[in-house]
């Protein structure tokens, strides 16, 4: 299983995250899944958007988001649980990396519950990750949501033919 | 019933209740409005609460205001199987205009004469020379930002304020679509882009959709409801749900029936004179509802106008890549929130296509936003997508065609049959539908979309030709008791009159007899600011 890096640790502990355990408090406590499936959702998330330049899902509390944002839809909550549940029957758990790579490859091009399973994964990654400070300013680049004298709009030249 | 206090009750404080008591007030008339809702309070609003910050603040309880929530609960409405609806609404001070799109543009002579000339609906009963000086006060008065363009399809003014520079996507759109041969314009949105009548300019935070906190857009409250506060001639009922407007034998409305919303108590405060503004909707469910023995189907619709004819506009939403953009620096990209350009209609009646009408492109959501919904289409997981997310995010930008529907007979609001409120007043069901019409328009809409990313080089996420948002979700409902010269086809007359109830005027959406192609928040205020100024002559020489 993928670790936390103790850089993404404190990266994600100085933007000050709020569904990671910061230090003194207790780590998160899912209320929607299981403590199992809360750590294979963490290395899931993390699969989908991993550590790069800046910290992946798992070190910014994407899947404690999911868990919090799942508690009052079971519908959904039931489509990660059972994909959860036939990974860890694969022994998804206890693959190399790379092994769980490829797994998740082949679900991400299968069609039916798997794809779906995969699908809704993916979204709600997506969702969390990029609406956190570090999804969305380290990774991004986000600059919106201030107070600005005046809107500078597009600064550079552009013209179609740079597509070229 | 005891002696009436008020010279007028005014149903609604959105953009068209506020203009009315705006506009009575300051010429001496006593004017009680009857609100629905609650006000907002500005120091709630979301303005300010960055992306990130929404889900601590969700977690210990703080939602900001709730805009939108109560009128579904209060009165909720129905749809046929099979046939959906979104009904947005706003109950509480300043309606819809506490967080509306703003985009304002004007109505032209070849939409007030287009009913006339293909005979769909009935003719306005008003042209645009007429209706030109209001939308001249209007501009004025609220403050437009945009361009000095002036064509048929979209006449121009020269009290605009300076429009806000372009974003890079909106650089390469509009180049794209002028290379294609279509006619790109400023946005003309009711955005403080400068200090307007002593109001603040805007600071570009791009969250207008959650309230502006200094009222750097036009909003019924800030704008209108202060102004008519200021004379001392005007006194608002919050929490006021109405529910019928009383006539007596004469056919004359001589009272307004509203429940207080917290306490559930039923009350009657006499009218003289009634304007209804509770938006197109809301103002339709009154009508329908306020059956008397003078008004057996429903107040001044012995035409059975009132409630049919419902009309809007459909849209669609396609999603794309501006490829120039690839990689480049992440820009801020708030500006005025919503779109800095528009593509207006183009098509004329004489021209030869197999539908009548037309459409108009907006162009909002374009460059770097406040999430990354779009990584979802996006194919595959780790580091790559995590890279193309990152290259894509700065060179997103969307296309929002909308589309007049015509007024059909069977798209209808009625109240019969229907569950109750919790006061045991009838609510509504909306059954709506596109026509013909509009059927054979989608395709072209398509089909300029893709005219323009073509010529723009453009990448699009994957859509299905064809398909259209979801009816209602334009907010722009209108027809429901409209406007003409023929009292046997139309409720109102070219003031807004009741043909039926001369001491009725209903100044909202509903007495639009044809919808357009284009927003309507400028158009409803220019109209009810025309019809007050009727109306309060007639009051002087006695007439009403």
């Amino acid at each position: 299983m993928l670790k936390t890096t103790r850089r993404e640790a404190l990266v994600s502990i100085a933007a000050g995250l709020s569904a990671t355990s910061l230090p003194g408090q207790q780590p998160y406590q899912p209320a929607t899944f299981s403590k199992a499936d809360y750590e294979l959702l963490g290395t899931l998330v993390d699969l989908i958007l991993p550590p790069s330049g800046t910290p992946g899902a798992r070190a910014v509390g994407v899947h404690a988001m999911i868990d919090e944002d799942l508690a009052d839809n079971d519908s959904v909550a039931g489509v990660l649980r059972q994909g959860l549940e036939r990974l860890r029957n694969a022994g998804f758990e206890s693959m190399a990396t790379q092994e769980q790579i490829d797994r998740l490859t082949t679900i991400s091009e299968a069609s039916g519950e798997d794809g779906e399973f995969f699908e809704t994964l993916k979204g709600l990654t997506i969702d969390s990750y990029y609406s956190t400070e570090v999804g969305l300013v380290q990774e991004l680049g986000y600059q919106g949501n201030t107070y600005l004298a005046e809107f500078p709009g597009c600064t550079h030249e552009h013209a179609i033919e740079d597509a070229d | 019933m005891a002696a009436a206090n008020y010279d007028v009750v005014v149903i609604g404080s959105g953009a068209a209740g506020g203009m009315a008591a705006w506009n009575l007030t300051r010429k001496g008339v006593k004017v009680l409005i009857l609100e629905a809702g609650d006000s907002f309070d500005p120091a709630t609003f979301w303005s300010h609460v960055k992306p990130w910050e929404a889900r601590e603040r969700r977690k210990r309880g703080d939602r900001g205001p709730a805009f939108e929530s109560m009128p579904l609960r209060e009165s909720p409405y129905e749809t046929p199987e099979g046939q959906s609806f979104l009904l947005r609404r706003v109950w509480g001070v300043g309606g819809k205009t506490n967080i509306w799109g703003r985009v304002s543009l004007r109505y032209g002579d070849l939409n007030f004469s287009e009913p006339a000339i293909d005979g769909w609906g009935i003719p306005w009963p008003v042209r645009y020379s007429e209706i030109a000086p209001y939308y001249d006060n209007v501009e004025m008065l609220i403050g437009v930002c945009g361009g000095n363009d002036d064509s048929k399809f979209l006449p121009g003014t020269r009290h605009h304020l300076p429009p806000p520079n372009l974003r890079c996507g909106e650089v390469l759109l509009k180049q794209g679509a002028e290379k294609a041969g279509y006619t790109v314009v400023r946005g003309r949105r009711a955005v403080l882009t400068q200090e307007h009548n002593g109001r603040a300019k805007c600071h570009y935070c791009g969250a207008c959709g959650r309230g502006c906190d200094i009222g750097a857009f036009f909003n019924s409250t800030d704008y209108l409801l202060a102004d008519a506060f200021r004379t001392g001639n005007l006194t608002l009922t919050k929490n006021a749900i109405v529910s019928h407007i009383l006539a007596g034998d004469d056919g004359k409305a001589n009272g307004v029936r509203y429940f207080e919303r917290l306490t559930g108590e039923e009350r009657t405060v006499p009218a003289k004179r009634v304007v209804v503004a509770a938006s197109a909707v809301d103002s339709t469910r009154i009508l329908l509802n306020s059956k008397s023995h003078a008004h057996p189907n429903g107040l001044g619709n012995g035409s059975d106008v009132i409630g049919r004819y419902l009309c809007e506009q459909f849209r669609f939403h396609v999603y794309a890549f501006a490829p120039q953009l690839f990689g480049r620096p992440a820009t801020n990209d708030d500006g005025i929130s919503g779109g800095h350009i528009y593509i207006p209609r183009f098509e004329s009646p004489d021209e030869k296509r197999d539908y009548l009408r037309g459409f108009g492109i907006q162009l909002w959501g374009i460059g770097c936003g406040t999430g990354a919904q779009f990584a979802k289409h996006l194919p595959g997981f780790g580091l790559d997508l995590k890279a193309e997310i990152r290259r894509r995010y700065p060179a997103y930008i969307q296309m929002h065609p909308y589309g007049e529907v015509l007024p059909y007979r069977h798209n209808r609001i009625t109240v019969e049959g229907t569950i109750n409120d919790r006061f045991g007043v009838p609510t509504i069901r909306i059954e709506y539908r596109l026509g013909e019409n509009e059927r054979k328009m989608i395709p072209r809409m398509y089909d300029v979309v893709e005219e323009i990313l073509h010529s723009m080089k453009a990448e699009p996420l994957p859509y299905n030709r064809g398909d259209v948002d979801e009816l209602g979700a334009a907010i722009h409902e209108h027809g429901t008791c409209r406007m003409g010269d023929d009292p046997k086809r139309s409720a109102l007359n070219r003031f807004m009159q009741m043909h039926e109830v001369p001491n009725v005027f209903v100044v909202d959406g509903s007495a639009f007899p044809t919808p357009t192609e284009k927003n309507p928040t400028l158009s409803i205020l220019a109209f009810a600011w025309r019809a007050t100024d009727y109306m309060a002559d007639r009051m002087r020489s006695g007439d009403v």
